[in-house]
């Protein structure tokens, strides 16, 4: 029901048009804006190209037909580009490229993604690589605006902690092979907190408060523990006191909040800058490249949502952000049907990330919250955090069923990240559900999504309660099977991890 | 039944607070967006904290009083025009708090919630402003004040619109002198409208009021004389007169100003009655004129001796009068009971020639006399011109009115308060000049040019 919805009723080529219109109106006033300038032309040319050639190539030869993560990527950084041309046109290419690089990076994480057993493989890498990539941060770095979250190599700053973002997700949602056991998790608290104590050491709050509140989340959604959440929150508030007491200048940091224009000139100045000029766009703007933020230090990085309400008008800066919500919406709809609680858990945290980063974001330049300089998703300029946000999408848009069209929905005894996403019972003698007996073959051609796993239940399923899940090995008319599998494999045999690679790889 | 795709309908909490941060913030932008927009760090307005890009502001002949041209805030071509609607126009550096530059700043930008400044950007103008002030009567008045500080103000007590609104030391705020800060005596308070931020000792003028009250409160007044002896003994002190005027009724106490005989009354009605008649008349209220804060007129007399209630009857005590007060007082008495409130800021007008009032005809509810008391305080006011002032020094003016002698330390503030009787002519008058001498002297003198220029 839900998934006809999501999978037949979105037009997403009227949508690629419309975004395209509005990339070539707003790319031609960045473009002429000051005179013509060919450099911008070609780097517009080149994105729209780029845009049009991934869509084409993922609906023809990758079977791909749920564009609406990658619409917003892309609308979001057209929108970034346009902002950051507007400043200084070198911004416009170093933007566009880490575009493409955020697109490779989003493209291998998909890849990764359908081949389960290899993030099982990946996890332990990636969690000391994540760990290790905060060392070399935390050795390498000089000071910058105040925090060290920055290196240089080789000439191109990167910002490493927008990586281990990535990481960070990927480890808590793949720790779960032994699902909600007490030893996975303390392996993940000990990662988490390395990561947040290591953002910490480098004064960058706002980063260390984003892995926390993804923290909370992956923990929530593993545990489903309300009492460990609340332990947790206590413990992070009661060592952010302690800090603020032995660190008085950790607390000076903030001495702004609520307080701006006590300060204007001084530590306010960001933030009264941007009120003062987003209120001078009105709702509907001064004109792309009109604004006078641009001129605030800092102002593509950080403020880059004060430049859109100024020069494009606060409707559309509202738009973005409601945008960011949507992300999240669908990150939930899609976790209800998903194949496994990796899924549900990776695409949940990576669309609250999305959603607390940009409200640490505006809500900072606006004064609601304290400012923290963390970057907008997608629009602020900076390489890292645009290639970190297009890994966020990666892993939101693996949890949709309709990304793997030819991969089997249920999860098999067998299979590394069985049991699948639903336990059933209280806690402390909880079961894994069994996954749904499907009668009818899948059906690849319209889309494998059209049977909700999480929803059906067939009255043999309930049949089975009885046997202890780990024991038991899927009968043969428990398999459910693809359409393809159903006609030249016998029944009796279970669908292997082997046979989907196979075909994955054709 | 727990599981974790259900769990994930907790982030349904973290949108819910991403909107309610969102409402919380577009809130902010649509209440405070005018106050912000016009801070002086937005360049969109102000260059380098100046004033650049704003509105004309027109005097009620469409004289330009300030515009902007290239980004530059050009004044008034004649230099004693600048000078004498320096306070009402304002500065550039927003010093003046009072001036409409900077209280309507705003507006002169033309900002409003949904296009921002969008049209002092497109039109390199914004909205314009138009005062009721003339600038004529106002450069006579300057002239008339000859270099000495006080203020001036004029207004037609039918429709409340003031006329001329001259504060003295004013400075040109084309060249802005480089002494101003220095130089202590010449620019004293040169940042202040007088007229509405003012507090001065009211003196002899403060007998309207004692005089209000002894109408409402001893029924007998008219009939009552009162001895002067050149002073008055209350038993614990006494109270000097400005002569020796023997036996006198009550108008001829307030035409001669006696001040035995106001001592007198003023213990004749106590504490309670003067403090009464005061609140009635708008002491110790806070007022304000459209988005100009005005300053409050003081009146306590509540711990007094009876010398001091003595003297606080003759408005030497440590009450505190502020112009613009006073000078409602006096419309009120001219308009028979209705108090008309002061304006100089008529109204704006859009860019597409929309105009939007802002000054209008309101009736100031704080300041309470009945059109009887009215109508009997014109008839002594008009008394004290026509047996004292003499019609001479107001020729053709048929005035009304009262003048002060403010003992301060230094010297003595002179006051004249009054207003036309004439129908063609409804104007208020109230004129302060600090240390200069006696009132009628030097008041009245200032009063009359302008009042001359004014009315006829």
């Amino acid at each position: 029901m839900s998934n006809e919805k999501l999978n037949n009723k979105f037009h997403w080529g009227f949508a690629l048009i419309l975004v395209t219109i509005f990339q070539v109106l707003t790319g031609t006033v960045a473009i002429t804006g000051d005179g013509f300038n060919a450099k911008l032309m070609a780097v517009y040319a080149g994105y729209i190209i780029l845009e049009w050639v991934y869509f084409i190539i993922a609906s023809t030869f990758c079977g791909q037909n749920n564009f609406e993560l990658e619409l917003i990527g892309f609308l979001f950084s057209g929108i970034g580009i346009t902002n950051v041309a507007t400043v200084y046109d070198g911004y416009a290419l170093k933007q566009a490229v880490a575009v493409v690089l955020g697109l490779c990076v989003f493209i291998a994480l998909l890849v990764i993604m359908r081949r389960t057993d290899i993030v099982m493989k990946l996890r332990m890498p990636v969690a000391f690589g994540a760990v290790g990539l905060l060392i070399v941060n935390l050795a390498l770095a000089k000071y910058n605006n105040g925090a060290l979250n920055w290196i240089t190599i080789g000439g191109i700053s990167i910002q490493p902690s927008e990586f281990v973002k990535i990481a960070f997700i990927f480890v808590g949602a793949a720790s779960l092979d032994k699902l909600q056991s007490a030893r996975s998790l303390t392996k993940y608290l000990i990662f988490s907190f390395g990561c947040v104590g290591a953002l910490f050491l480098m004064k960058d709050f706002g980063t260390a408060l984003i892995f926390f509140f993804t923290f909370l989340i992956i923990a929530f959604m593993r545990s489903g523990d309300v009492r460990t959440i609340a332990l947790v929150c206590v413990a992070a508030v009661l060592g952010a006191l302690m800090i603020i007491y032995f660190k008085p200048h950790v607390a000076a940091r903030f001495q702004t909040y609520r307080h701006i224009w006590d300060y204007i000139n001084d530590e306010g100045m960001q933030q009264t800058r941007t009120l003062i000029y987003s209120a001078s766009g009105g709702l509907l703007g001064l004109g792309i490249g009109k604004g006078l933020l641009r001129d605030v230090v800092f102002a593509s990085t950080d403020l880059a949502f004060g430049m859109i309400c100024e020069e494009w008008g606060m409707l559309i800066g509202l738009m973005i952000v409601i945008t960011y919500s949507f992300i999240l919406l669908y990150a939930i709809k899609v976790a209800r049907t998903t194949r496994s609680a990796f899924y549900a858990i990776s695409a949940c945290a990576a669309a609250g990330l999305l959603l607390f980063q940009a409200s640490l974001n505006i809500f900072g330049v606006t004064d609601i919250l304290p400012f923290t300089g963390v970057t907008l998703p997608f629009i602020s300029r900076g390489g890292s955090s645009i290639i970190s946000s297009w890994g966020m999408l990666a892993l939101i848009k693996s949890a949709d069923i309709r990304t793997y069209p030819k991969l089997s929905q249920t999860i098999l005894p067998d299979h590394p990240l069985y049991p699948p996403n639903i336990m059933i019972g209280k806690r402390g003698k909880r079961q894994a559900y069994v996954p749904p007996v499907i009668n009818k073959p899948v059906k690849v051609k319209t889309s494998s999504a059209d049977i909700p796993v999480s929803r059906k239940r067939t009255a043999s399923a309930s049949n089975r309660n009885d046997i202890p899940i780990s024991k038991k090995k899927p009968a043969a008319k428990d398999i459910p099977v693809s359409r393809k599998k159903a006609q030249s494999a016998p029944r009796d045999v279970p669908i292997s991890r082997k046979s989907n690679d196979g075909r994955a790889k054709k | 039944m727990r599981n974790t795709t259900r769990r994930a309908f907790v982030l349904y909490i973290v949108i819910i607070a991403f909107f309610a941060g969102l409402g919380y913030m577009m809130y902010g932008f649509f209440i405070h967006g005018s106050e912000w927009t016009s801070n002086l760090a937005n360049q969109h307005i102000y260059k380098n904290g100046e004033i650049a890009s704003a509105g004309t502001i027109f005097d009620r002949n469409g004289v330009k009083l300030v515009y902007s041209e290239d980004g530059v805030r050009v004044y008034n071509d004649d230099k004693t025009v600048r000078k004498a609607t320096l306070h009402a126009v304002g500065d550039n550096s927003s010093f003046i708090a009072t001036g409409v530059q900077y209280v309507y700043s705003s507006k002169l930008s033309g900002y409003d919630f949904v296009n921002g400044v969008y049209n002092l950007k497109k039109y390199n103008r914004g909205n314009d402003i138009n005062l009721t002030l003339d600038a004529d009567i106002c450069k006579t008045a300057y002239e008339a004040m000859d270099g000495r500080k006080g203020t001036i103000a004029v207004y037609n007590y039918k429709t409340g619109a003031l006329v001329c609104m001259v504060s003295t030391p004013a400075y040109d705020p084309q060249n802005k002198p480089d002494d101003i800060d220095e130089n202590s005596d010449e620019y004293e308070g040169v940042y202040l409208n007088r007229f509405v931020s003012g507090l001065y000792t009211p003196g002899s003028i403060f007998k309207i009021v004692t005089a209000i009250s002894a109408i409402e409160n001893i029924p007998d007044i008219y009939s009552q004389t009162f001895e002067c002896t050149g002073e008055y003994q209350t038993g614990d002190g006494k109270i000097i007169c400005n002569g020796v005027h023997g036996t006198v009724d009550f108008e001829e106490a307030l035409n001669h100003s006696c001040n035995s005989a106001f001592a007198q009354i003023a213990l004749e009605l106590g504490q309670e009655k003067l403090m009464q008649t005061a609140g009635e008349l708008g002491f110790n209220t806070k007022e304000d004129m459209d988005q100009i804060t005005v300053s409050k007129s003081t009146f306590d007399v509540s711990k007094t001796s009876k010398v001091d209630l003595g003297w606080a009857g003759i408005g030497q005590y440590t009450t505190m009068v502020n112009p613009y007060h006073i000078l409602t007082i006096m419309g009120t008495i001219a308009n028979n009971g209705v108090a008309t409130k002061p304006y100089f800021v008529e109204n704006m007008v859009y860019p597409n020639g929309k105009t939007e009032t802002i000054g209008k005809t309101e009736i100031n509810k704080t300041v309470k006399i009945t059109p009887e008391i009215a109508s009997q305080m014109k008839k002594l006011l008009r008394s004290n011109v026509v047996n004292y002032y003499s019609d001479s020094t107001f020729p053709g003016l048929q005035m009304c009115g009262k003048t002060g002698t403010a003992e301060v330390e230094g010297g003595s503030h002179a006051w004249f308060v009054g207003f036309s009787q004439r129908e063609d002519a409804p104007y208020a008058v109230v004129c302060v000049v600090e240390k200069s001498g006696s009132g009628l002297s030097v008041a009245g003198e200032v009063v009359n040019e302008v009042m001359q220029e004014v009315c006829n």
